[in-house]
């Protein structure tokens, strides 16, 4: 039943996704704690993060049903219809799915709700960041944001 | 070939093998590659009488697993695709490629057809290599804008991580690979549900108020349905409350204690919390959990009579590669 451990060379790939995961344990066990975790993690959700590949490289990491967060779609003030009920609601986790998200997205035709606030909260932390979609020239939408103070 | 024949089989097979060990040019038990089974129950249980059998069931059971998970929601994802294809969103964070409809749908169909594949094929060599195919495919759909965020595909990624490192292992002479992979998929298993617990440990969860706005006030599902009709309104409010507080102590729980079991313990609380998540909160959430379910299942295959844990070293292969 011997495998020659011996003679066999070190399983380094499987040290590498190990390490991996302690990495991110450790990193999830750091966030109700470190305010440079949560704000990293807020980023993320609502894809502040400075560069793309720093985005990308929490990808790993599991964040179901994370923070509170929170979605309101209104119209735009300049063309909104009188007395128009602003959309609101929770949403799970990555917030800025509502714009983008699948069948999410289509509510994006009804041209008189362009204008979104989402808002995360952790343990005393928050984001805010408000996202405006307009028609391209060709079809779809380009989404501008900016982070609310 | 009846059943009594194929135990008859199995059991000459499994002598070979024991017969052999330590000694790297193992003569293959030929019903590891009975593939795709003719009679499943027997042939499975020939399989599970041989060690690389049994790595090859492992193998295949989180390729089968994740491969449902993928295509549990294919209604909702062709919807989604036909958004992609008819709205297009612009945005500078993500580029052209990563917020094209053509990547994500090509993309995912890609990894569908290459998990199918490592499913179904019988060569070792062939096999270590494509695994890693769905682990590229994959990578690419966590970070597309169209599905970043949709946790099927990062719970799929860690599946396909883990059969990449797997399948690269696969040998009858490794009597340990299949305890290192349980131990493995147990640590996975274990920073996914942590992941989901740390993000709850916040005075909105612990009061019940997120999931109560996302589930119990007006979604179509048959527990939420069942305390609206049955309870007032301040009484579900309450139900949330410890519903969430649940969810909370038990991902917590099991999220810091998972790794540490023993392989069949961990694999039969790893089904139950995650076919419970799927069952008590919504059911397109297998997309999520399948891959992960399957993961667990791996405990079950660890031998009761397992050796003892080694070094973690990767066995020297021999030159040519059977099936």
């Amino acid at each position: 039943m011997d495998s020659q451990p011996s003679l066999a060379k070190p399983d380094w790939l499987y040290r590498v996704i190990l390490a991996v995961l302690v990495g991110v344990a450790v990193w999830l066990i750091a966030m109700p704690f470190s305010p440079l975790v949560q704000q990293t993690t807020l980023n993320r959700f609502h894809l502040q993060t400075a560069s793309f590949a720093a985005w990308a490289i929490q990808a790993p990491i599991p964040a179901m049903y994370s923070f509170h967060n929170r979605y309101r779609i209104e119209a735009m003030p300049w063309d909104a219809a009188p007395f128009a009920t602003p959309r609101t609601g929770t949403l799970n986790h990555f917030p800025v799915r509502i714009t983008t998200f699948a069948t999410d997205r289509l509510y994006l035709k009804q041209t008189d709700r362009r204008l979104i606030t989402l808002r995360s909260d952790y343990r005393g932390r928050s984001l805010t960041t408000q996202w405006i979609a307009t028609p391209h020239q060709d079809r779809g939408f380009v989404l501008t944001d900016e982070v609310l103070p | 070939m009846s059943t009594t024949e194929t135990i008859q089989n199995a059991d000459a097979l499994a002598s070979i093998s024991h017969g052999n060990s330590g000694d790297h040019q193992v003569a293959e038990p030929t019903h590891a590659d009975s593939w795709p089974p003719t009679e499943p129950a027997s042939l499975i249980a020939a399989q599970l009488s041989s060690v690389r059998g049994r790595q090859l069931v492992a193998y295949r059971l989180v390729q089968l697993g994740t491969l449902l998970a993928l295509i549990w929601k294919l209604p909702f994802l062709i919807s989604g695709a036909k958004a992609y294809l008819e709205l297009p969103i612009y945005q500078d964070f993500f580029s052209p490629l990563l917020s094209s409809a053509a990547v994500v749908i090509g993309t995912y169909l890609f990894v569908c057809i290459a998990i199918a594949f490592n499913w179904y094929c019988r060569q070792d060599r062939l096999r270590s290599k494509t695994a890693w195919l769905p682990v590229v495919g994959l990578s690419i759909l966590c970070v597309h804008q169209g599905t970043y965020n949709d946790m099927t595909f990062t719970t799929a990624w860690w599946a396909m991580v883990w059969s990449a490192w797997f399948a690269g292992r696969i040998n009858e002479s490794d009597t340990h690979l299949i305890d290192r992979g349980a131990k493995l998929t147990r640590t996975i298993l274990s920073v996914i549900l942590l992941g989901g617990a740390v993000g709850k440990w916040t005075a909105e969860y612990w009061s019940g108020q997120v999931l109560y706005e996302i589930y119990f006030v007006d979604r179509d599902f048959w527990i939420y349905n069942w305390t609206r009709e049955s309870f007032s309104p301040d009484t579900v409010r309450e139900i949330a409350t410890w519903y969430s507080r649940k969810v909370i102590i038990v991902e917590t729980a099991v999220g810091l204690t998972l790794w540490a079991m023993p392989s069949r313990i961990a694999a039969a609380v790893g089904l139950a919390v995650y076919a419970s998540i799927a069952i008590f909160s919504n059911y397109y959430l297998f997309s999520v959990l399948l891959s992960l379910i399957a993961l667990a299942a791996v405990g079950f295959l660890v031998p009761r009579d397992a050796p003892p844990s080694e070094p973690v070293t990767e066995p020297i292969r021999p030159d040519a590669s059977p099936a």
